[in-house]
């Protein structure tokens, strides 16, 4: 057996994921991937979704939306559904809802339709490097084509895809969350919440939109050694330590909603206890994802907190999986459907 | 040799198939901890594996793992939360009980002042929920995310509480202990059915027995449950945490203070130390920011609490002036210190005390160290300890060594001979360059003053063989100076060698007062006859013809 030495000694930042990463790669390299991740890579390869649904599916959840189609116009903002958005039934008024408010804000806002594919997210997570890069080379070519210049969602996962990953390979378009964008368009009086939602909620954060929500940096340097054998980096190396991810924003949004009042958690922002779902796990170990969750839910349970909102279909769904296999009756909201309801 | 089949099922009966393993990857996650590349002579860091770990979930699963382990002549080995190599299982016919399980506050009497917990209730999340009832517990020195229990049953236990709140054996009451053939034994007065408030009696007081010198070890049974004795904590029922991570604050309610004092001689240190004992003033008192050396140590702390730079940053701090001003303020003589006020007007009378005290020997308070949010993120690690692993940050290894228990006045003469050692080794080019003092410890080892513990950190990179190998020449020699010197055994990088049980016991017939380390042999038949404990990590002398 190989050993890896991963020192992160000199790394400082706190942030052993992207060496986790890199194994990973190493790992599928050598012919050692999971079984249980071979369905999702298949089907991004043959249907461009994780979901197993037939790609030509994919934007129907904007029918009846007057937006543009940005295989054949331009526009100033892409709104990428994602895939679980695009194909699940609960959560696809996450989707049109959070699109419909952009567009009655007088955004110049349209979508990839059928053509959006998956974000990749999912496949670098569960360790293919090339199959990602592919993935990512095919929206960034998109977006340039249509001559885009952000790209908003409403799915944590791709966010962080798009936002950490895709600058790699040659992305230069601004990254958005929703939640990010709405948060603005309140406070900009463009989004007007007047309906009084008397609800307590506690907010989840979403690991793809918080700790791993941090812009990248691009950094091009030399290692060095000083004071005999401490390592480090000229210039300095860029500092990811999930602080500077996205925090306040959905937090304000529930802040301006009527009548709504916001318990947080103990463990919150860089500090939130993971929902279980992302990174692979969810398809890999079920049991163990949904263990995940349902100590989410407990913590949730604790505020006193009437419902648990987030900004992640994936963490909903997976939180909403374990209300289920617990017999519970937490409701599980994203932010953009309580904006809907206080509009 | 390994577990048999027969075993393995017998102890999947008890705990269930989602509670054992015998996974390679599984038994890995055992016999790893930082430190251990020292002991493995080369880069992978890894142990022996032990032949299954197991998860029981109450004193009843432990009571029949152990039993099992009885049945089919295997030895166990507790593992809680597993700071240093001491938690390992010596090999595989050693069963690892984890008691991750076993994490529960269980009762908090406020009124007695103490809280019962079990062995994976860490000391950060204790704290909290005692905070909330104005009270606090000693927390030992490896920090927030350790076990107080096994602190206080089986290992050393100092902090930079202890000249307020004790040390762990100190605030250690009745105990819960599931000895090595399975029985269950109640000490103190949990045995005469009176609660859990003595560890005296009225029951058979056997905190002596077990905790031995060094504490139990892990390798006379398992203790599952024990309560220990609490201190007022005047302050918040919650510390509003604030910042960025790494460098969090908190605001310091009007009633603490939080000090760097610095002194011009090792003297005037010492009797620093003596002063405040007699003053009877302090909450937490530490020898703690020096631990990262004398030359880089203050440039580190400053930029570790700007929020925008790193390690990568820290010759841009070293080489600014201001530093090097605070650099030689600090060097050699400087410890710090948090003043709590119980009641009104104590804060003031205490910070009077320590005024004086200075004024007495030639000190004073560092004001760079008291600017607002250097203060703040002082009374937070302070009280809170959560960054004890920083060492570990500069190249990824450090060790500690030359430690031992005693007064201040040897503790300096001493720290300067660690001071000269560690110097010489870094000039040969294998460690970090922090320079020769990287002494750390508590101004007090013992409630109430008397005692101080000093320790001397080598840092070496972890990945590097070669500087692997610089550090444990260093804790060699540190042994070696400790033999000269006829001092006992302290921490004299003891984790840096692999010892066979012949050297180990002429080692311990060599040291000083040798009668204990056969007492412990015979505290060892007498406990765990069948020898099914672990007993790797209990220095025990088994040759009476040596004791003397």
């Amino acid at each position: 057996m190989e050993f890896f030495v991963i020192d992160t000694g000199a790394a400082f930042c706190i942030f052993p994921a992207f060496n986790l990463g890199e194994w990973r790669f190493r790992l599928v390299e050598d012919g050692h991937p999971l079984p249980q991740h071979q369905r999702v890579l298949e089907s991004v390869k043959k249907n461009g979704n994780s979901m197993m649904k037939p790609r030509n599916e994919r934007g129907d959840w904007a029918n009846g939306l007057n937006v543009k189609d940005l295989t054949k116009e331009s526009g100033q903002f892409v709104f990428h559904a994602g895939c679980n958005l695009s194909y699940s039934g609960v959560a696809t008024n996450t989707a049109a809802i959070a699109l419909k408010l952009l567009v009655d804000a007088g955004l110049d806002v349209g979508i990839m339709g059928a053509s959006e594919s998956c974000c990749g997210s999912r496949i670098y997570d569960i360790g293919y490097r090339s199959e990602f890069t592919n993935i990512a080379k095919r929206s960034i070519e998109a977006w340039s084509r249509a001559r885009v210049n952000t790209v908003v969602t409403p799915c944590s996962h791709c966010y962080f895809a798009f936002k950490r990953l895709y600058p790699k390979l040659g992305a230069n378009v601004k990254v958005v969350h929703v939640v990010e964008l709405v948060d603005s368009l309140i406070k900009q009086g463009k989004i007007k919440l007047t309906k009084n939602i008397p609800l307590s909620v506690t907010y989840h954060d979403p690991c793809h939109l918080g700790r791993l929500g941090e812009p990248y940096v691009p950094w091009n340097g030399v290692e060095k050694k000083i004071f005999g054998r401490i390592k480090v980096h000229e210039p300095p190396k860029p500092r990811y330590i999930g602080a500077n991810g996205v925090y306040e924003p959905p937090r304000d949004i529930l802040k301006a909603i009527p009548g709504l009042k916001l318990i947080e958690m103990e463990r919150v922002k860089e500090s939130a206890w993971c929902c279980g779902a992302g990174g692979g796990v969810k398809e890999a170990y079920p049991d163990f994802a949904l263990w995940t969750a349902g100590k989410r839910l407990e913590e949730a349970k604790d505020t006193g907190a009437g419902a648990l909102v987030s900004a992640c279909p994936w963490c909903e769904d997976n939180l909403l999986d374990a209300v289920k296999s617990g017999g519970q009756k937490t409701k599980v909201y994203d932010v953009i459907e309580l904006v809907r309801q206080a509009i | 040799m390994g577990i048999s089949k027969d075993a393995y099922r017998a102890l999947e009966e008890i705990v269930g198939p989602e509670n054992i393993s015998q996974e390679p990857v599984i038994m890995d996650s055992y016999c790893w901890v930082w430190e251990n590349e020292l002991l493995t002579h080369d880069l992978s860091g890894f142990s022996a594996r032990p032949g299954a770990v197991v998860l029981p979930g109450s004193t009843e699963e432990v009571q029949a793992v152990a039993r099992a382990c009885n049945r089919h002549h295997i030895k166990f080995k507790p593992f809680s939360t597993g700071w240093v190599t001491l938690a390992f299982a010596s090999g595989e016919e050693v069963v690892s009980i984890d008691l991750r399980r076993m994490d529960r506050i269980l009762e908090i009497d406020a009124k007695n002042m103490f809280v019962v917990v079990e062995p994976y209730a860490i000391a950060g999340q204790i704290q909290a929920e005692l905070m909330k009832l104005g009270l606090n517990l000693h927390m030992e020195g490896a920090g927030a995310n350790c076990s107080p229990l096994a602190s206080a049953t089986s290992l050393t236990g100092s902090g930079p509480d202890s000249l307020f709140m004790g040390r762990s054996n100190e605030v250690l009451l009745a105990a819960e202990w599931v000895m090595p053939d399975g029985e269950i034994f109640r000490t103190g007065s949990l045995a005469s059915g009176s609660g859990w408030f003595c560890g005296e009696g009225p029951g058979p007081s056997l905190r002596g027995l077990f905790r031995g010198k060094t504490g139990a070890g892990g390798c006379l049974g398992v203790f599952t449950k024990c309560a220990l004795k609490l201190s007022p904590w005047p302050g918040p029922a919650e510390l509003s945490v604030e910042g960025t991570i790494p460098a969090y604050t908190s605001p310091m309610p009007n009633n603490f203070k939080v000090y760097t004092l610095a002194f011009s001689s090792w003297e005037a240190y010492a009797n620093a130390y003596y002063k405040i004992y007699d003053a009877e003033i302090g909450y937490i008192c530490h020898r703690q920011f020096s631990m990262l050396g004398e030359d880089i140590g203050p440039a580190f702390w400053k930029m570790y609490i700007d929020p925008k730079k790193t390690l990568d940053d820290l010759e841009e701090f070293y080489d600014k002036p201001e530093i090097n001003k605070l650099t030689d303020e600090l060097r050699h003589f400087s410890f710090q210190i948090v003043l709590a006020g119980m009641v009104p007007g104590e804060i003031e009378y205490q910070d009077k005390a320590l005024d004086r005290i200075l004024s007495e020997l030639g000190g004073h308070k560092v004001k760079d160290m008291s600017e607002k949010q250097m203060e703040e993120f002082a009374f937070l690690y302070f009280v809170k300890l959560p960054s004890k692993h920083l060492n570990n940050v500069l190249a990824g290894g450090r060790q500690g060594a030359f430690a031992q228990r005693w007064s201040p006045d040897l503790a300096v003469e001493y720290g300067q001979i660690a001071v000269e050692l560690l110097k010489e080794h870094q000039s040969k080019g294998g460690l970090v360059k922090s320079g020769g003092d990287s002494l750390m410890g508590p101004m007090s080892d013992t409630g109430g003053g008397g005692v101080c513990a000093m320790e001397q950190f080598v840092h070496y990179a972890r990945a590097d063989l070669e500087s692997v190998q610089a550090a444990r020449d260093f804790c060699a020699d540190a042994r070696k100076v400790a033999r000269k010197l006829e001092i006992g055994r302290g921490n004299e990088g003891d984790g840096s060698e692999n010892l066979t049980r012949e050297q180990v016991q002429a080692r311990l017939a060599a040291a000083p007062q040798p009668q204990k380390f056969y007492r412990q042999w015979q505290i060892k038949q007498l406990v765990d006859p069948n020898g099914v404990a672990d007993s790797k990590e209990y220095p025990m002398l088994n040759n009476p013809q040596d004791k003397m």
